[in-house]
C-alpha cells in the first residue's frame, strides 16, 4: 500500500518499522507501486515506464518548478498552489541550468533496487538553491498538516516522485557498519506529539548536519529506493540549510 | 483565508471534510435517540469494544480490519441494547464492564503481540484520533459515504418507529410496533456510526459527537423533530469548524472537534437560558 519508513532513533541502533503494512517482497513492492500508475503486469515494463515517469517528474530545466504526479492528476498540494503565483516570477528570475554542466555527484548510501540513476536527471542544485523551486514546503504547514502530508507521502509515494520537498524537524542519524552505509533523517511529529514519522534524506552537504536531536531544515528531491526487499522513501540531492 | 482556500484544495483535506461532516451528521441523528433512551455512554463503550477488536485485527495482521471490527461491534451493540432492560447486569453496568474490559484487553494484546514499531503512537492515534481523519484513503471515504447514506436513509425511513420506541417502548409494543426490531436497528446503526467515528475523533472522544449536539439542540428546541434537525445542523457546523481550526492551527483534530462541540453547547445553553427568561 505504501512505502516503509525506518524507525529513527537518536542513536546508532537501526530498526525497521513499517508505516503501512503490505510489503512482503521487492517484486511485490515494485509491482504494487507501479500498478497504481500504469496498471500493468510486467514489472520490467512497469519499471521502465515508472522510470520515465520519475525522470519526467524531476523538474523542468527552465522553470525550476517540478512536474509532480499531483499536478498530473489535476490535484494540488498547498505548495502547488503557492507556487502557481510564483511560477511566472521564476521563469524570469531563475536562469536555465547549463545543459552541458556536469551533474553534482550524489552520495548514494544504498544501491537502488531499480530506480533510475541520478546522473540522468537535470542539475537540481539550481533549483534547490532557491526557495521558489520547492513543490512541497512542509515548513509552512501546521503540525497537523505536516503529519498528514508526510503520511500521504508514505501511503502514495508514487504521487510525489521527483517533487522538491522542504522539511523541518528533529535531526536523526544512523549508521549500518556492516554495509558501511549512513542514514540521515528528519523526524516529524504530529500535533499530539505521540506519533512521529522519519523522512530519510541523502545530504549533499553532510558537514552541515546538526548534532543529533537538533532541528534541521532540508530541501531535496523525493524518491523511492529498495533495500532488503522493502521500499523506502528518501529525499535525494538534499541540501541541509 | 487564502491559506484556508489553499488547504481546501488538498485531496486529503477534502477527504477529511467529507468524512467528518458525514460522520457528524450520522452521529447527531442517532444522538438524540440515545440520549433520550439514557444510553449516552453507549458510544464510549462500543468504541472501546471496537478498539479491542482492532487490536485483535492488528495481531491477526488483517489488511482490512473493518471486516472484523464492524460485525463484532454490531454484535456487542445488539447485546448491550437488548440486555439493557431486563437482565441481572443492567445497562450502565454492562456498558462499563464491556468498555473497560475491551479497552484493557485491546491494549494488552497490542503490547504482547506488537506488530508496529510505534505502539504508543498507534494507541494514541486510535484513542484520540489525532490525525486519523486526515489520513484516510479514498476507499475509506467511499465506505464512509455509503454507510452514511445507509444510516440517514434508515433513520428517515424508520423515523416514526424510532420516535415511538425512544419515548415509550412499552406503549409502542402495546400499539403493535415491533420494538425489538427497531431497537435492533438502532443498535446496528449505532455500531456503524461508532466504527466510522473512530476515524474522526478517536475512541475516547466519540461520546462527545453523540451527546453534545443532541444536548445543545435540547437547550433550544423541545420537539423531537426540531431537536433532531437542530442537532444535525449543529453537529455539521461544529465538525466543520473543528476540522478547519485543527488544520489551520495545528491542533489535534479529535479534541478540537470536541472542544468546538462543547463551545457550541455553551452558546446554546446561554441562548436557551436567554430565550427561557424572555418567556
Amino acid at each position: 500500500m505504501g512505502a516503509r519508513s525506518r524507525e529513527w532513533k537518536s542513536g546508532m541502533e537501526r530498526e525497521w518499522s513499517p508505516i503501512i503494512d503490505g510489503f512482503e517482497g521487492k517484486e511485490k513492492t515494485m509491482k504494487k507501486i507501479n500498478n497504481r500508475v500504469h496498471h500493468g503486469n510486467k514489472s520490467i515494463a512497469l519499471l521502465c515506464a515508472f522510470a520515465a515517469f520519475s525522470l519526467a517528474a524531476c523538474g523542468d530545466s527552465d522553470g525550476g518548478v517540478t512536474m509532480g504526479a499531483r499536478t498530473q492528476n489535476s490535484t494540488a498540494t498547498v505548495n502547488d498552489l503557492l507556487q502557481a503565483g510564483l511560477e511566472e516570477q521564476q521563469k524570469t528570475s531563475i536562469s536555465t541550468p547549463d545543459p552541458t554542466s556536469t551533474p553534482t555527484p550524489t552520495p548514494a548510501p544504498v544501491e537502488d533496487g531499480g530506480w533510475p540513476s541520478e546522473p540522468d536527471k537535470p542539475d537540481e542544485n539550481a533549483v534547490l538553491s532557491t526557495t521558489e523551486g520547492i513543490d512541497i514546503d512542509l515548513t509552512i504547514l501546521s503540525s497537523t498538516m505536516v503529519y498528514a502530508e508526510v503520511y500521504d507521502m508514505m501511503s502514495v509515494p508514487e504521487n510525489y516522485l521527483g517533487k522538491i520537498v522542504k522539511m523541518e524537524g528533529q535531526y536523526s542519524y544512523m549508521a549500518d557498519e556492516s554495509k558501511g552505509v549512513e542514514y540521515h533523517a528528519c523526524i516529524i511529529k504530529d500535533a499530539t506529539a505521540c506519533c512521529s514519522q522519519g523522512l530519510e534524506f541523502v545530504p549533499n552537504n553532510p558537514e552541515a548536519c546538526p548534532v543529533l536531536g537538533e532541528s534541521v531544515t532540508v530541501v531535496g528531491t523525493f524518491d523511492i529506493y529498495f533495500e532488503d526487499d522493502y521500499g523506502y522513501i528518501t529525499l535525494r540531492n538534499a541540501q541541509v540549510l | 483565508m487564502d491559506k484556508l482556500a489553499e488547504y481546501l484544495q488538498i485531496p486529503f483535506v477534502q477527504h477529511a471534510l467529507i468524512a467528518g461532516v458525514l460522520i457528524a451528521l450520522c452521529s447527531s441523528l442517532l444522538g438524540v435517540t440515545l440520549v433520550l433512551k439514557r444510553f449516552s455512554f453507549i458510544g464510549d463503550g462500543l468504541s472501546h469494544v471496537a478498539f479491542g477488536i482492532m487490536a485483535i485485527a492488528a495481531v491477526l495482521r488483517l489488511s482490512n480490519d473493518m471486516l472484523l471490527v464492524m460485525p463484532l461491534t454490531i454484535l456487542c451493540a445488539v447485546l448491550l441494547l437488548r440486555t439493557g432492560q431486563n437482565t441481572k447486569i443492567k445497562g450502565d453496568a454492562a456498558i462499563a464492564m464491556i468498555s473497560v474490559g475491551a479497552l484493557a484487553f485491546g491494549y494488552l494484546l497490542m503490547n504482547i503481540f506488537s506488530t508496529s514499531g510505534n505502539l504508543s503512537g498507534d494507541v494514541c492515534s486510535t484513542l484520540f484520533g489525532s490525525t486519523s481523519i486526515l489520513t484516510i484513503s479514498k476507499k475509506e471515504v467511499l465506505v464512509c459515504i455509503i454507510l452514511s447514506i445507509v444510516v440517514v436513509v434508515s433513520f428517515i425511513l424508520f423515523y416514526n418507529k424510532i420516535f415511538a420506541v425512544t419515548f415509550d417502548e412499552g406503549f409502542a409494543r402495546a400499539s403493535g410496533v415491533k420494538a425489538g426490531l427497531y431497537n435492533l436497528i438502532i443498535a446496528v446503526i449505532t455500531a456503524v456510526i461508532i466504527v466510522l467515528a473512530m476515524n474522526l475523533v478517536g475512541s475516547l472522544l466519540i461520546s462527545a459527537l453523540i451527546i453534545f449536539p443532541a444536548l445543545s439542540a435540547m437547550r433550544l428546541f423541545k420537539s423531537f423533530k426540531s431537536v433532531t434537525i437542530c442537532s444535525a445542523v449543529l453537529s455539521l457546523i461544529c465538525a466543520l469548524v473543528g476540522i478547519l481550526i485543527s488544520i489551520l492551527t495545528g491542533t489535534p483534530v479529535g479534541s478540537t472537534i470536541v472542544a468546538t462541540d462543547a463551545a457550541g453547547f455553551l452558546i446554546c445553553w446561554i441562548v436557551g437560558e436567554g430565550l427561557g427568561a424572555k418567556k
